[in-house]
């Protein structure tokens, strides 16, 4: 190795502390900046194990909604009682429970398709 | 959408190799400076690193003239990430450059230096980009304003460096010059090597935020479309763009 320094302006044992700052500076941006991305990573995985959560509880949610809708399709082949005048009541919709469980209810064809879950119509799927 | 993870293990891969060959050539190969010793090998990481801060400011101001030509939220996105990691290079080669004038002149900064001055000048007016993207609440105007934020900034810094050039009174060592310089063969080639490490490092980096960025906002939209936008919180107030 050729060197071709004679008369340095700082010697080795000065400089060298001045060169390894430097170079530990340019590592440690480095650093910092890739540990800032990995909690990011962190962060956006524990966002993705959300989603997926999600995801699992709408999947379970048309399974309870497809048995909720058999029992619906026995409703539904009964006479259409919904296009009754007292069926269009707003008032209607205010009828006690026991009400419109009554085998004559106006809207009992409607209501066990609302039973999916999470209060969305069991056909909302935008899966 | 664009996939900024394509290729990014290969230049990973490119980038780190080039880094080492560049350290190995710094303290294994190249001759120590005759005035300067030892200290000298600071040059080698200091000069990339304000080079390509610098070059990465025009670059984002390019983007953004893109961002504004079009109107493609995607480049304003770009310009954003660009400018954001300019900044961080810029602030490796303020310190570098400081501990390198600690030890050749004997202080930390020289006020009267107009090469160190122009540089600062130019990082705190980059300081400010980010604090004013984040007080635009509307992202459409943010967008729009930090465009022509980072194409004026971006103008300003060719015009500051060449200002400084042509300023007669300074001590900053002038190595690159148009008329080829004062660096000796291998000086030159290991200058050469660790530039390009440096700038590889920047577009990794800059590659390896986008597909971040990306990722996230896939992520979400994703999120909105099989949940519903019921079930999302409202977006936080950000100074990174928003797609």
């Amino acid at each position: 190795m050729t060197v071709l320094g004679v008369a340095p302006a700082l010697p080795l044992h000065s400089a060298g502390k001045y060169v390894a700052g430097a170079y530990v500076v340019f590592v440690l941006l480095i650093l910092v900046y890739v540990t800032i991305m990995a909690i990011r990573l962190g962060r956006m995985e524990r966002q993705l194990v959300e989603l997926n959560r999600d995801l699992a509880r709408r999947d379970e949610a048309p399974e309870t909604s497809g048995a909720s809708e058999t029992r619906g399709a026995e409703t539904r082949n009964r006479p259409d009682t919904r296009n009754r005048p007292d069926a269009r009541n707003p008032a209607d919709a205010r009828n006690p429970p026991d009400a419109r469980n009554a085998p004559d209810a106006p809207d009992g064809g409607r209501e066990p398709a609302r039973m999916g879950g999470a209060g969305r119509p069991a056909g909302d799927s935008s899966l | 959408m664009p996939t900024y993870g394509k290729g990014l293990r290969g230049l990973s891969i490119l980038t780190l190799t080039t880094i080492v060959v560049a350290l190995t050539l710094v303290f294994f190969w190249v001759p120590q400076d005759a005035s300067q010793g030892f200290i000298q090998k600071i040059f080698y990481i200091h000069v990339p690193l304000a080079i390509v801060s610098l070059c990465g400011f025009v670059f984002g101001g390019i983007l953004a003239v893109m961002h504004l030509r079009t109107g493609d939220r995607r480049y304003d996105m770009r310009s954003y990430v660009a400018i954001h990691m300019s900044l961080i290079f810029g602030v490796g080669g303020l310190i570098t450059g400081s501990i390198w004038a600690k030890a050749s002149w004997g202080h930390w900064w020289v006020w009267n230096e107009p090469t160190l001055v122009s540089f600062l000048i130019v990082l705190l007016m980059y300081a400010t980009y980010t604090p004013f993207r984040f007080s635009i609440e509307d992202p459409e105007r943010q967008g729009r304003y930090a465009s022509v934020f980072a194409i004026v900034a971006g103008a300003f810094v060719p015009l500051n460096f060449l200002a400084v050039r042509l300023a007669q009174q300074y001590v900053h060592p002038r190595v690159l010059t148009l008329t080829g310089g004062n660096l000796p063969g291998p000086m030159r080639l290991t200058f050469t090597v660790s530039l390009i490490g440096v700038a590889l490092l920047f577009v990794t980096l800059w590659k390896y935020e986008m597909a971040a960025k990306n990722a996230r906002i896939q992520m979400r939209t994703l999120r909105r479309r099989l949940l519903g936008d019921d079930d999302l919180r409202p977006p936080q107030r950000s100074a990174a763009p928003t797609l």
